[in-house]
């Protein structure tokens, strides 16, 4: 179990490829989720972080379906 | 100091190694029953910015380097006490316990399907959100029930979408290739915009070259989709069911 663990903290230090799109996919629209709503009454700095989530997370589920034909 | 600033959730007594938060502050830990909670105390909330993201993905990376089994938390998870902290592991400890076994010792890496997207008249649903490919060599489900009610049509319609959001079956050839590999894998196809999906892969870091490998060979045949590989990373894909 060490030997693993020894590669597993070398493979999560060895240069990792985290693009911006990782990091929004990631941090925003993954993770565990402990509580939704603790956040939103407590700094002004609360309403970016609400909206920035609903839309990173849901963005291609609220747009409007297109017409077809 | 007014918020607990959850990072990570790990097996009670394992943490160990935290050193410094994504602005400076020290980290705490917080058990609850067989959980226990990795946090920080701020007086607000860090600005949202992509200079925040990568300070708690840093943190979280560390995190995981020190422990064999750790489930990120997503950034923005804020508490104002321990005792709502406490409250917030009771209430989900079955499965984050059993999404904790599954964890560890892996890693993530992440597939990314990019593509141009195709216009409405060649897609085979009549929203013109699902690709044709899509709904030819999906998941092999029923298709939706016609000549029933209007009710049975959309509950079918909506599973078989549902099923959709699943399925990227243009990676079909890799995703086999890949499958030996790897421990656990969740999909998700996008509705619209250049990216078409995404695949999530939890593997043990001993696969990883083989995993790379196979990766680079199968790019090539899946012109003229391209893909991207990133990671690894901590299993931020791999807690407890989204939307929770």
């Amino acid at each position: 179990v060490k030997a693993d663990q020894r590669t597993l903290a070398r493979e999560l230090t060895g240069d990792p490829d985290t693009s911006l799109l990782d990091l929004v996919d990631n941090l925003l629209n993954r993770g565990v989720v402990l509580t939704g709503e603790v956040v939103l009454g407590l700094a002004d700095v609360d309403l970016v972080y609400l909206r920035l989530s609903v839309l990173l997370a849901a963005a291609d589920r609220v747009l409007p379906p297109r017409e077809s034909g | 100091l007014s918020l607990l600033w959850v990072y990570a959730v790990t097996h009670a007594g394992a943490a160990r190694a935290l050193g410094s938060g994504a602005v400076g502050e020290t980290l705490e830990v917080l058990d609850e029953g067989s959980l226990a909670a990795i946090f920080g105390r701020l007086a607000r909330p860090p600005a949202t910015t992509r200079e925040s993201l990568e300070g708690h993905d840093e943190v979280v990376r560390r995190l995981a380097q020190g422990h064999e089994s750790v489930l990120p938390v997503r950034w923005g998870q804020a508490l104002a006490s321990e005792a709502e902290l406490s409250a917030a592991l009771t209430a989900r400890r079955a499965e984050l316990c059993e999404a904790l076994g599954r964890v560890a010792g892996c890693i993530q890496m992440t597939l990314r399907l990019f593509g141009r997207e195709l216009p409405v008249g060649e897609t085979g649903d009549p929203t013109g959100e699902i690709p044709a490919a899509a709904v030819e060599q999906g998941s092999g489900s029923e298709p939706p029930h016609s000549g029933t009610g209007a009710g049975t049509r959309y509950l079918s319609s909506r599973r078989l979408l549902r099923e959709q959001e699943r399925s990227l079956p243009e990676l079909q050839s890799l995703l086999s290739a890949l499958a030996p590999l790897v421990r656990e894998e969740k999909v998700r196809r996008e509705l619209q915009g250049p990216l078409v999906g995404s695949v999530y892969h939890l593997l043990v870091p001993g696969r990883l070259t083989q995993y790379r490998r196979t990766v680079a060979s199968h790019r090539r045949r899946l012109l003229p989709w391209r893909v991207s590989l990133s990671g690894p990373a901590p299993p931020w894909a791999f807690g407890p069911p989204e939307g929770l």
